[in-house]
C-alpha cells in the first residue's frame, strides 16, 4: 500500500503542473468570468441609472423586450430585486431547473480539458521514461511492471478525475456564496430562493457518478492508449490515432460495414453519455449495463495486460 | 562461498547483431568484478540482462530469481547505477528520498541524507538544475543507503571529470570494501579501478575473453622487458602481446612458464591495462 501510493505521488509530481495548476487556473478564470459578469450588471445599472432611477427607452431593446420593464424609470435595486422576486416565486422545480443550467454552465469549461489531461497523460505515461532513460532508474527499483501500469492507470482514472471533482465542487460553492451574497441585499429569502434549490449536494452526488460513468465507457480507448504508450518507439500519438483510422477505412472498403467504426466512435467520447445523464442517473447506469459495455472492459483488460507485457520488455529508446 | 550471479550461455541478439555470444561467467559474494571491454563489446547488455532490463536466451540466475520474470525480486536486494542522467530531469531531490523510501523496504533514509549533506545538493532542488557531477552524488547517495547484496555500475563516471570520478571511486571503496556487498563495475577506464578489483572479466564482440581473479593473474599472465639479444627467443615463445618501450620490447606470455621466460629479462605483473590492450588487440589481428 505504502508503495502503491508513492507510485501515485510520483506522477502527480511529474505532473504537477496539468494535475494543479491548471485546474487551479480554470478556476480562476471561471470566478473571474462570474466576478467580471456581476460587475457589468452592476456596470450596466449605473450607466442606465439617472438620478438614482433606471431609466429605460428604446436604446436598451433587451430590457424592453421584458414585460417586466414597461415601465420608464425604476430603483437600481428593483431592478435586481424584482427579478429576484420573480424568480423566487417560481415552483421549486423550476428554479432547479434555471439553477442546474447555471451551475452545469459554470463547470463546463473543466469536463473537456479533464478527457485532454487523462488522454495526454495516457499518451506519455510509459513513453516519456524509455525516451529520456529515466527508466533505466524506475526498473531499478523493487516495483513490478504490472504495479507500475496499475499505478498510471489509477492515476488517470480515479486521481485526476478526483482533483478535477473537487475543483467544480469549490466552483460550485464559489457560485452559490456568490450568488447568495448578491442576494443579500434583496428582501428575498435567500435560502428558499437560491440556496435549496440548487442542490449542491445531490448534484455532487450524480456529477461523481457521471465522472465514474464517463471514465469506465471512455476505457477501452484509454487502455488503446496506454497499450500503445507502453509499446511505441516514437511519436505515440500517430499510433493511437493512425490505427483505428486504418481499422476504420479497412472495415468501410471491405467489409462495407460501420460495426467497428460505431463502436471506436461510441467509445472516444461520452457524448451519447452525457445526453442520456439529462434524462438521470439511472439511464446511464442501464445503458452500461449491456453487452457491448462488458465486451469493451475484457478489451481494455486485454490492452492492458498487453502494456504490462511490454513495460516487461522495455528498454531506454 | 555463495554464488550471487551465475550466467550460463547467455546470448542476446540484436537484429542480425550479436550482442552476448554464449556467455558464461560467475560472481561470488563478496567480490569485486570489472568487467571490462571496449565499447560495443557488450557490457552494458550483459549488465541489464542481469537487472531483468532486457530480454536475452539462456540461464541466468541472480540471487536465484530469473531476472526476466523476477525483476523486482532481483532488484529487492540489487542496486544499480547507469551512466549519469538517468534520474528523471524533474524530479527534486527531496521526492526521490521520498520515493526511494516509499518503495524500497532496505532504504534508509537518514543514511541518505547524510550522505547529501557532504555534497553541495539541497533536497529542494531538481534533478535538471544539478551538474553531472552532482547527480552521479546524488544517485549514488540514494544507492549507498539501501542495504543489498550486489551493487551493479555501469560506466558510473562517464563523462564526469577526475576530481569527481577520484571522489566516486573513494567513496565506494571506503563504503563498501568491508562490506559482504558484491560489486560489478562495467568501464573502459580501466586505470582507476584496478586497485579496486578482486576479479576480471574482459569482454569483446560479445564474447568472455578473460576471467580471473586478480591473484590468479600473475600465475597466468607474465610481462617480460626483452632484452635486444633474447628477441628471436622470445619471439617463438609466441606472446599475446609486443609494445616498445624505451628501445626494448614489452611482451606479454600466457600460460607461459615463468622460469623459461625469466633468462629474457626482466619480468614484472602486467597491468591490467596492458592485459587488455594485449587481450583486445588479439581479437582485432
Amino acid at each position: 500500500m505504502k508503495a502503491l501510493t508513492t507510485l501515485l505521488r510520483r506522477e502527480f509530481w511529474e505532473h504537477r503542473k496539468t494535475f494543479f495548476y491548471l485546474p487551479l487556473v480554470i478556476m480562476a478564470f471561471c470566478t473571474f468570468f462570474l466576478i467580471a459578469g456581476m460587475g457589468s450588471l452592476q456596470i450596466l445599472g449605473d450607466d442606465l441609472m439617472v438620478d438614482g432611477h433606471l431609466e429605460v427607452n428604446q436604446s436598451t431593446p433587451e430590457l424592453n423586450d421584458r414585460d417586466v420593464y414597461e415601465y420608464s424609470s425604476v430603483p437600481l435595486e428593483a431592478l435586481f430585486g424584482d427579478q429576484l422576486a420573480k424568480f423566487s416565486l417560481l415552483s421549486v422545480a423550476e428554479k432547479e431547473n434555471v439553477l442546474n443550467i447555471a451551475y452545469l454552465t459554470f463547470i463546463t469549461p473543466l469536463v473537456p480539458v479533464l478527457w485532454v489531461v487523462i488522454f495526454m497523460y495516457f499518451l506519455t505515461c510509459l513513453y516519456d521514461d524509455r525516451k529520456d532513460r529515466s527508466i533505466l532508474f524506475w526498473k531499478s527499483m523493487p516495483v513490478s511492471d504490472t504495479m507500475t501500469v496499475v499505478s498510471k492507470l489509477l492515476t488517470g482514472l480515479v486521481v485526476l478525475p478526483s482533483i478535477f471533482f473537487a475543483a467544480m465542487l469549490i466552483l460550485q460553492l464559489i457560485l452559490l456564496l456568490a450568488s447568495a451574497l448578491f442576494a443579500l441585499g434583496y428582501p428575498v429569502d435567500v435560502w428558499d430562493t437560491l440556496i435549496a434549490p440548487a442542490n449542491l449536494v445531490g448534484r455532487w452526488f450524480s456529477m461523481a457518478a457521471f465522472l465514474v460513468f464517463v471514465t469506465l465507457w471512455c476505457l477501452p480507448l484509454f487502455a488503446w492508449v496506454i497499450l500503445v504508450s507502453s509499446w511505441a518507439k516514437s511519436v505515440p500519438l500517430a499510433w493511437v490515432v493512425g490505427v483505428p483510422v486504418v481499422i476504420v477505412i479497412f472495415e468501410q472498403v471491405f467489409f462495407r460495414s460501420d460495426t467497428v467504426t460505431e463502436f471506436i466512435g461510441r467509445h472516444i467520447f461520452p457524448g451519447g453519455m452525457m445526453s442520456r445523464l439529462a434524462e438521470g442517473v439511472s439511464s446511464v447506469y442501464s445503458s452500461l449495463m449491456n453487452a457491448e459495455f462488458l465486451v469493451s472492459l475484457v478489451m481494455a483488460a486485454a490492452m492492458l495486460a498487453g502494456a504490462v507485457y511490454f513495460r516487461s520488455k522495455a528498454d531506454e529508446l | 562461498m555463495s554464488t550471487v550471479v551465475e550466467a550460463r550461455a547467455v546470448s542476446k541478439r540484436y537484429g542480425d547483431f550479436v550482442a552476448l555470444d554464449n556467455v558464461s561467467f560467475t560472481v561470488e559474494k563478496g567480490a569485486i568484478v570489472g568487467l571490462i571491454g571496449p565499447n560495443g563489446a557488450g557490457k552494458t547488455t550483459a549488465l541489464k540482462a542481469l537487472l531483468g532490463l532486457t530480454g536475452f536466451d539462456g540461464d541466468l540466475s541472480v540471487m536465484g530469481h530469473d531476472p526476466r520474470t523476477g525483476r523486482h525480486h532481483v532488484m529487492e536486494n540489487v542496486c544499480f547505477v547507469a551512466d549519469v542522467g538517468v534520474l528523471p530531469r524533474w524530479l527534486k531531490v527531496g521526492e526521490a528520498l521520498d520515493y526511494v523510501e516509499g518503495v524500497h523496504p532496505r532504504f534508509n533514509r537518514l543514511k541518505a541524507e547524510a550522505l547529501l549533506k557532504e555534497t553541495n545538493i539541497s533536497t529542494s532542488q531538481k534533478v535538471k538544475q544539478l551538474s553531472k557531477g552532482m547527480v552521479t552524488q546524488l544517485h549514488l547517495a540514494l544507492v549507498m543507503a539501501i542495504e543489498v547484496e550486489l551493487l551493479v555500475l555501469d560506466e558510473p563516471t562517464l563523462g564526469l571529470d577526475i576530481l569527481y570520478r577520484k571522489a566516486f571511486y573513494d567513496r565506494l571503496l571506503n563504503d563498501y570494501f568491508d562490506k559482504e556487498t558484491s560489486i560489478i563495475i562495467s568501464t573502459h577506464q580501466v586505470e582507476e579501478i584496478e586497485s579496486l578489483l578482486s576479479h576480471l572479466l574482459f569482454i569483446d564482440h560479445g564474447q568472455i575473453v578473460l576471467d580471473s581473479t586478480m591473484d590468479d593473474l600473475p600465475r597466468h599472465y607474465t610481462q617480460v622487458l626483452v632484452e635486444p639479444e633474447q628477441l628471436a627467443k622470445a619471439e617463438a615463445m609466441l606472446p599475446i602481446h609486443v609494445r616498445d618501450m624505451l628501445g626494448r620490447k614489452s611482451m606479454i606470455f600466457e600460460n607461459v612458464d615463468q622460469a623459461s621466460l625469466a633468462p629474457l629479462g626482466e619480468i614484472h605483473v602486467p597491468s591490467v591495462a596492458d592485459l587488455f590492450v594485449a587481450k583486445m588487440q588479439r581479437g582485432r589481428v
